[in-house]
């Protein structure tokens, strides 16, 4: 019995593990349908205006009072204007968003998927839209780097919700996007020399978490993996992407819109 | 008390699970219905208003940039691409649903 209660206090104290991020593909709607569609059009409108042709965009897809310290947004990806032909043949422009996404089933694995805003937003937590908009000349090369393919080169499957961006045995939505700018930046998909830059470079989130919960994520649950880490925990966030580009002047604009349109710098 | 500990422990357990599985799977039911929760959303006009995507083609920029010096060429695209809105359609697009989701949908309707 003693064994038993050791086991179930375990899984208690597994489950109970911080939020950190997390990249489900469909999740339950929270708001209605009407709101959704109605933010997620004002998303497309506002980087439109801006003339954004790439942007990094974040959403909140968990209760913002569960996100650990230093995480704001809970998945991250990459907003493309592109030409869109519908099934009826008819071709329209808007933003399709190139996502990193769990596998359905197979949270320790993951999948590269393009969807569009009101997809995007269908079950997060706030009418919230981190938009990180890079300089023009970056954005043409982010649009380079996923028009000809080569994002599906930078991808692992191998998911890990804290994957350590310096390596890439595993990779998170956020490390994705970041190997895209890198990527383009560099103008390479060689993934020692996109980790070496990133090493650099790029300053991560340092998670604060409690060491024995990180360990017994580590045994029970699928996506959260700290093999690739030595010592303290660090991965990448949709605020420090928006903060490298910043330190490295390749930054327009980094915001965040909510449901009423009010626009507040993100950094 | 032990009995008691173990109660205590279960409804521990299991509404920590619960939360946790919240977070996590993908969740077939609720992408099968936004089609339907948007078209309702939309009304009457539903079909003019919502748009499945079959394939969406990043729109890369080709300017005049012509015989013009690579620096040039750069300064003329980044006035081109920082100043120029963009046009955005009024419909909402979504995915096309998948084989399964429609499976699930077609489903549904006949329960």
């Amino acid at each position: 019995m003693n064994k038993l209660l050791s086991l179930l206090f375990a899984v208690v104290l597994t489950v109970s593990l911080p939020t950190f991020a997390g990249s489900a593909q469909n999740t339950e709607l929270q708001f209605s349908a009407k709101e959704v569609d109605k933010f997620a059009k004002s998303v497309e409108l506002f980087a439109a205006k801006e003339g954004a042709r790439a942007f990094i965009i974040g959403r909140v897809g968990r209760p913002e009072k569960d996100l650990p310290e230093g995480i704001n947004f809970t998945h991250t990806a990459i907003a493309v204007y592109s030409s869109i032909t519908l099934d009826t043949g008819e071709i329209v422009k808007g933003y399709a968003i190139h996502n990193l996404y769990q596998k359905e089933g197979q949270a320790d694995k993951s999948e590269l998927v393009i969807d569009y805003p009101v997809d995007f937003f269908w079950g997060v937590s706030s009418l919230k839209a981190g938009i990180i908009i890079p300089t023009p000349a970056l954005q043409q090369r982010i649009v380079n780097v996923i028009a000809s393919g080569k994002d599906q080169q930078l991808h692992n499957e191998n998911y890990s919700v804290i994957a350590n961006p310096f390596n890439n045995m595993f990779q998170n939505c956020t490390e994705h996007t970041l190997n895209i700018l890198n990527a383009g930046v560099y103008q390479t998909t060689d993934m020692a020399q996109l980790k070496n830059n990133a090493a650099q470079h790029f300053k991560p989130q340092k998670i604060k978490a409690n060491p024995f919960k990180l360990l017994l994520g580590n045994w029970f649950v699928d996506d959260v993996s700290t093999k690739d880490h030595s010592g303290k925990v660090y991965t990448t966030t949709f605020t420090t992407i928006g903060k490298y580009l910043q330190n490295n002047e390749l930054l327009s604009k980094a915001v965040v819109l909510n449901k009423e349109g009010e626009v507040e710098q993100l950094l | 008390m032990k009995t008691l500990n173990k109660v205590l422990l279960i409804l521990l357990t299991t509404t920590s699970l619960q939360s946790f599985a919240d977070s996590g799977a993908s969740q077939n039911a609720s992408a099968a219905s936004k089609h339907s929760a948007l078209a309702a959303s939309h009304g009457s006009v539903a079909s003019a208003k919502l748009g499945s995507a079959v394939i969406a083609t990043p729109l890369i920029i080709i300017g005049a940039i012509g015989s013009v010096s690579l620096k040039a060429g750069n300064e003329l695209m980044e006035n081109a691409l920082s100043t120029t809105p963009l046009e955005i359609t009024e419909k909402t697009i979504t995915t096309a649903p998948s084989p399964a989701q429609i499976m699930k949908i077609n489903q549904q309707e006949k329960l």
